[in-house]
């Protein structure tokens, strides 16, 4: 036997190529929560990645340890500054981050290299906590292809392979290796995704707070709100209609009523989301029955076309005909809606509500309450006569626009004396105005109007940017009476959608093939998400129940999922296997196709000749060519049987000569 | 320290597993070459990484089902199954192999030999990232096309005929997640040479019998200078010396001719057997370096008078398979 000597320790170091495959993988996963993160917090993640790069690009390795735990007390620091506290599910994730980038900061081992890697993909999964639409998907999906292929790179190689560009982060092989591995694990993630156990309710507390993160309609109303969503082109909700769908101009997806104006905000009335019972729909057209997607807002209210006829399975409808959820919208919710376009709503106003219809801050506004006064004089208390003066006026000398200069102390007087252009917000708050200081009782309705019907899909998209604001007035006998003021302004804002009101000849999303490639990339979301993101409990009991699968007996189910990832597993080896056999030995492919050639010719190989044999006998047969076909199986033998290593080049160059061997 | 009692527990588990355990260890005996690599005889296992990237695995799987996050869950299965299917991957990379040959060209106990793996590759799909390890050393290399060669250095200790003994040929291909291993232990032996004593006596010269010197032109003593005679190469003609002497003078050197150098294993009294093996061993690589013909005497053959590359790895044959 030979002597034992223990083996020397294997240079843990981290080579140049794995530790930028590293640092992408991890910068990667941290883009993926750049939306939510604060930008402050954001930069200086970048900057320390890049800072760190340059450092060890230009040699130094080692950074200090009072050095590191400055960075890391900063980092804490900024968040607990920036975000507020330590916990929660954008702190959590921005400390997750910054542990990393520290982590980071001192890795000079494969092994510190490999617990970055590893915690990034938990890091990636957060993401998910904020966003499950289609595009984080894919967003996250590339970032775990760069987490694998830096893992790839993170694997000892021999020394000839470390012998490489050292820029180049991630070799090709390496990322080829990663693609093959993720796609090929897609069957055996499905399987596990609609057969794994899900649990009823949660083992610990879901995250709590909420909102930040999204953008959308908020619970109040203040000049400017809305018109910041205008240009956010992220689909809101998408609806299916039952059968034919109501007119564009009858498109009014109710979501929140508001009462209270303290001069500049409008905001909801707890005092009537207690009184469901009390409201009084008269429906007088055909009920209109649709499904509706929405996708998470973290609110609970819902958005029905208005009128709505009854709340959705798991919410309520108030007194003033707003839907609430049991339970924020924290994930797409499906749910199904019944309406009525032509309706009389609550032709006996109580009192209460009458006061809080009427309800105008003590002191502000003089010249609006001014008019409203003047109006009242000249046309008397007819609602719809008011209602006409206002919208005339409105037609006559405003206009719509997104650029709306901020607006003083008294907004209204401002706007409609001052501005005179403005957005949906601005008219309905102006108009709700007026009425109620001509004595007509009046009340903002916000949500969506319009829809943009996506051909593919069969559904209707309601953008973040269809947010509207409108308004009601209540008139003896036919009570709320829904009305428009930005319709007078700019009629095709009701009869087309927002951004489309500015733009002549539509969008640039809705000119021809663009639109249909548009189409299907927002089908293929709505797939997403009625698939992945809002499959459930109940889905998964129904889909199985249907393929005969008790979910509630353990074992059937165990079975089940055992049998078909098995299954799913077989079949990705089994792929693999084939593409990889595919790939072969250039020479015998080279060799194969000159001897097809020379069987064209009539001399076939027989399947035990040898490469020799064959060549003396083909030469014997033409001796016009007995040199070059000599010449070629010589080389054949000498590249095939030999002893050296043989080259790349070699193989060219006999494959261009077999090539260029012509019988004639 | 703690990782010292860690690794000797782990030694004594490994025992007792060779003894308990036969089917496991089946393939640490020897066997004839060559050795294909199937599916049976390739073990896997997770390594460390494997076992946290595992645990983190298990963790999002809690997450995602705690938060009800569909997409979360997605992601986890998904990575899940691509550490499954890297597995049959990893395992593949071994499969299909086959240990050819296993040569060396000899060395001298205490040098360390290289160790020649003549592996064919029966797929012809690239190998890479492989790696061998054995007698203490390790080795990354690649295997291309059909066939391909890893050459490992290991120590030697001992003189004459050495089984190679057992190597593990391992890959954590592609990334790192898994550990799978063959272990390989081929039915073949090397030559290992004798030691060469380091610092004893000089060559012994002009102990022959029939001693006799050639002068010549080649040689590597120096024996003096003579009158240049027709013919001579002018490169030998010993320049400053003709300018003072005013005549040609032509160096010449000293050449030992026929059985001038014997080594004789019998007149070594006083030094054990390895003793004495060790200097002639060093005098066969003297007389060898200076290019002389020698004579090695053994208790039970003479071989020579010869010299030249053939007879001195004969000799050193020889000397090493003395009992």
């Amino acid at each position: 036997m030979f002597a034992r000597t223990r083996p020397a320790a294997v240079a843990d170091t981290l080579p140049w190529a794995a530790f930028l495959a590293t640092t992408l993988a991890l910068l990667g996963s941290i883009l993926l929560h750049a939306r939510w993160l604060p930008t402050s917090l954001l930069s200086a993640f970048l900057l320390l990645l890049g800072l760190r790069v340059a450092l060890r690009w230009r040699g130094v390795a080692r950074i200090a340890l009072w050095q590191r735990l400055l960075v890391a007390l900063a980092l804490v620091a900024m968040v607990v500054s920036t975000l507020g506290n330590l916990f929660g599910r954008e702190a959590g994730s921005a400390l997750l981050a910054a542990m990393l980038v520290t982590k980071l900061l001192e890795s000079e081992t494969r092994r510190d290299a490999r617990i970055v890697l590893t915690v990034v993909a938990f890091l990636a999964m957060a993401g998910f906590l904020f966003d499950q639409g289609m595009l984080q998907a894919a967003l996250t999906a590339a970032v775990c292809l760069l987490m694998l292929a830096a893992m790839y790179e993170l694997d000892p190689a021999s020394a000839q392979q470390a012998q490489r560009a050292p820029l180049r982060a991630f070799s090709s092989a390496g990322l080829r290796e990663a693609a093959r591995h993720l796609a090929l694990a897609i069957p055996f993630a499905l399987v596990c995704f609609f057969l794994f156990p899900r649990l009823s309710s949660p083992m610990w507390g879901a995250p709590q707070d909420g909102f930040t993160g999204r953008t959308g309609i908020s619970d109040t109303m203040e000049p400017g709100a809305l018109a910041g969503l205008a240009l956010d082109d992220s689909v809101a909700m998408r609806v299916r209609f039952d059968g034919e769908p109501p007119p564009p101009a009858q498109r009014y997806w109710r979501g929140l009523v508001l009462w209270n104006f303290d001069g500049r905000i409008w905001r909801g009335s707890e005092f009537l989301s207690g009184f469901g019972a009390e409201r009084a729909l008269d429906r007088r057209g055909p009920t209109i029955g649709y499904e509706i997607t929405l996708e998470p807002t973290d609110k609970r209210w819902l958005f029905l076309l208005d009128a709505p006829l009854g709340p959705p399975d798991d919410a309520t409808l108030s007194a003033d005909f707003q839907a609430r959820a049991a339970r924020p919208v924290s994930s797409a919710l499906r749910y199904r809606g019944e309406s009525s376009s032509v309706y009389r709503m609550q032709s006996e106003l109580p009192r209460g509500v009458r006061q809080l219809g009427l309800q105008l801050p003590a002191a502000g506004n003089p010249r609006a309450r001014a008019l409203a006064q003047d109006w009242r004089t000249r046309v008397g208390d007819d609602p719809r006569a008011l209602a006409d003066l206002a919208l005339r006026s409105f037609n006559q000398s405003f206009s719509y626009s997104f650029e709306v200069p901020l607006l003083g102390g008294d907004p209204i007087d401002d706007f409609l004396f001052e501005v005179r252009s403005g957005w949906c917000e601005h008219y309905a708050s102006a108009f709700v105005f007026l009425m109620r200081a001509a004595g007509v009782p009046a009340r903002v309705v916000v949500g969506f109007q319009g829809g943009y019907y996506n051909l593919s899909g069969d559904y209707f998209a309601v953008r973040r940017s269809d947010a509207h604001a409108w308004s009601e007035i209540w008139i003896a006998g036919e009570g709320w009476v829904r009305i428009d003021p930005t319709a007078a302004v700019a009629p095709e804002r009701v009869s087309r959608d927002a951004r489309q009101a500015f733009e002549a000849g539509g969008t640039w999303y809705e000119r021809g093939w663009l639109a249909s490639v548009r189409d299907r990339f927002d089908l293929v979301g709505y797939w997403w998400t009625q698939a992945v993101v809002q499959f459930s409990a109940i889905r998964q009991r129904s889909l199985l129940e249907d393929v005969g699968i008790d979910i509630d007996d353990g074992r059937q189910l165990a079975f089940a999922l055992l049998g078909a990832a098995v299954l799913a597993l077989a079949l990705a080896a089994l792929v693999g296997g084939m593409r990889r056999r595919r790939g072969r030995d250039p020479l015998r492919e080279a060799w194969r196709d000159w001897c097809k050639r020379l069987a064209k010719a009539g001399i076939v190989r027989a399947p035990a000749e040898g490469p020799h044999d064959f060549g003396e006998r083909a030469a014997a047969a033409l001796p016009a060519h007995a040199d070059a076909i000599r010449a070629l199986t010589h080389g054949y033998v000498a590249l095939r049987y030999a002893t050296v290593e043989v080259g790349r080049g070699a193989v060219d160059q006999w494959r261009q000569r077999a090539r260029a061997f012509r019988l004639r | 320290m703690a990782t010292a009692i860690v690794r000797h527990g782990w030694q004594r588990l490994l025992q007792l597993a060779e003894r308990r355990l036969p089917a496991l260890t089946r393939y640490r005996n020897t066997e004839a070459l060559p050795i294909a690599l199937h599916r049976r005889r390739i073990y896997i296992l997770p390594t460390a990484f494997g076992l946290l990237f595992g645990c983190m695995l298990v963790v999002m799987l809690l997450g995602a089902l705690n938060f009800n996050n569909n997409a979360a869950l997605l992601l986890t299965f998904a990575l899940a199954g691509a550490v499954q299917i890297s597995m049959p991957r990893t395992v593949r990379h071994l499969e299909r192999l086959q240990l050819l040959a296993v040569r060396a060209s000899p060395v001298h106990a205490g040098q360390d030999m290289l160790l020649a793996f003549h592996f064919a590759i029966t797929d012809q799909v690239p190998r890479w990232r492989m790696q061998l390890e054995g007698a203490g050393r390790s080795l990354r290399f690649d295997l291309e096309g059909d066939s391909g060669v890893a050459e490992l250095a290991v120590p030697t200790s001992r003189r004459g005929w050495q089984p190679v003994g057992r190597y593990t040929l391992s890959t954590s291909f592609p990334f790192g997640l898994l550990r799978t291993w063959s272990v390989l232990h081929p039915d073949q032996r090397v030559l290992v040479y004798p030691r060469p004593e380091g610092r004893g006596p000089a060559l012994p010269r002009g102990i022959a019998l029939d001693a006799g010197i050639a002068l010549s032109a080649r040689g590597d003593d120096w024996h003096g200078l003579r009158e240049y005679r027709a013919g001579d190469p002018t490169r030998l003609i010993a320049w400053k010396s003709s300018a003072r002497q005013d005549r040609l003078l032509v160096r010449e050197f000293e050449e030992p001719r026929g059985d001038e150098v014997v080594l004789d294993w019998n007149t070594l009294p006083g030094l054990d057997n390895e003793a004495r093996i060790s200097r002639l061993t060093r005098w066969v690589l003297d007389a060898s370096a200076s290019n002389l013909a020698f004579r090695l005497v053994l208790p039970r053959q003479i071989l020579g008078p010869a010299r030249g590359h053939d007879h001195v790895a004969e000799c050193l044959r020889e000397l090493a398979l003395l009992p």
